[in-house]
């Protein structure tokens, strides 16, 4: 997926040099619209896991940890890396705020009127799902099950699901499945506080 | 924003009320990765249509993953810590 991801984004990007203004100005204001279907279908995805709110009642509020743990880390990793960068504290914060779902950190960052920083919490974000990819075996094999869902933030729920699950066991599954519901969650409201 | 959250909504009852069949939930999940591709050619569109932001790439590519790579450095020392700490614990009793 995240190799289909990449060619569609540079094919995009390359359509979007060379297309007439008129056509990538539609597109360009097609995206919104987009994005509101792509919700509603994950909407229904997310209303059809009924098994993942019972778990969340048996595991109690410890669960909460892991997802507490990756925003907290994240929010940390990104001022690291702001600093480093000379990047505004804020425009860190909600770059990483993304939690790796790249669609929509984005679009709301480009949306408040900073094409670069959308841009680059786009691409960060891009990239978090595809080290995810690479590193969860490791993570797993040197530290300990649950911190191979840390890296997926809210793609956890989804993309990266799969290959926690392939690398860990179906309780960790679960959890994974329950932090990236609730990254997802955060991400809508995270990301907007640093704009 | 409210859109978001009214579309996400909707969505959820859907699927959490049950108002969709198996094949539909099917469908749904196929459409989901032609959304998600078409939003992602989009953005690419925005991206390459404007200048300033092809002229910065390949420094933004660099910044962004700096972020991405730290971002996920910090996500796993506090997941890490967090687990030894309050849920590794419980699992070896």
């Amino acid at each position: 997926m995240s190799l289909a991801i990449l060619i569609v984004l540079a094919l995009g990007i390359l359509g979007g040099m060379f297309m007439p203004l008129e056509i990538s100005s539609f597109l360009d204001q097609a995206s919104s619209g987009m994005l509101l279907i792509l919700l509603f279908s994950v909407g229904i995805d997310l209303g059809l896991n009924r098994q993942a709110f019972v778990q969340i009642r048996q595991m109690g509020f410890r669960i909460l940890l892991i997802p507490f743990g990756v925003i907290l880390g994240s929010l940390c990793g990104g001022a690291i890396a702001a600093f480093f960068s000379q990047t505004q504290l804020k425009e860190g914060f909600a770059i990483v705020a993304g939690l790796g779902w790249y669609s929509l950190s984005g679009i709301l960052i480009t949306n408040a009127g900073n094409p670069v920083g959308g841009t680059v919490s786009f691409l960060s974000n891009v990239f978090r799902e595809m080290i995810t990819f690479i590193f969860v075996p490791f993570i797993v094999k040197y530290l300990n099950s649950y911190c191979a869902i840390a890296p997926a933030g809210a793609t956890a729920m989804d993309t990266t699901l799969g290959i926690i699950s392939k690398h860990t066991d179906g309780k960790t599954a679960v959890i994974a499945f329950v932090s990236g519901v609730i990254c997802t969650l955060v991400v809508p409201v995270l990301v907007p506080l640093f704009l | 924003m409210w859109k978001i959250f009214l579309v996400l909504a909707v969505g959820f009852s859907i699927g959490f009320f049950g108002l969709i069949k198996d094949k539909q939930i099917k469908i749904n999940s196929r459409l989901q990765t032609l959304w998600l591709l078409l939003l992602i050619f989009c953005m690419g569109v925005s991206i390459g249509r404007n200048g300033e932001v092809i002229q910065n790439l390949p420094a933004l590519g660099g910044k962004a993953l700096l972020f991405a790579v730290l971002a996920v450095v910090g996500s796993v020392a506090f997941v890490f810590i967090l687990s030894k700490l309050f849920l590794e614990k419980e699992g070896e009793k």
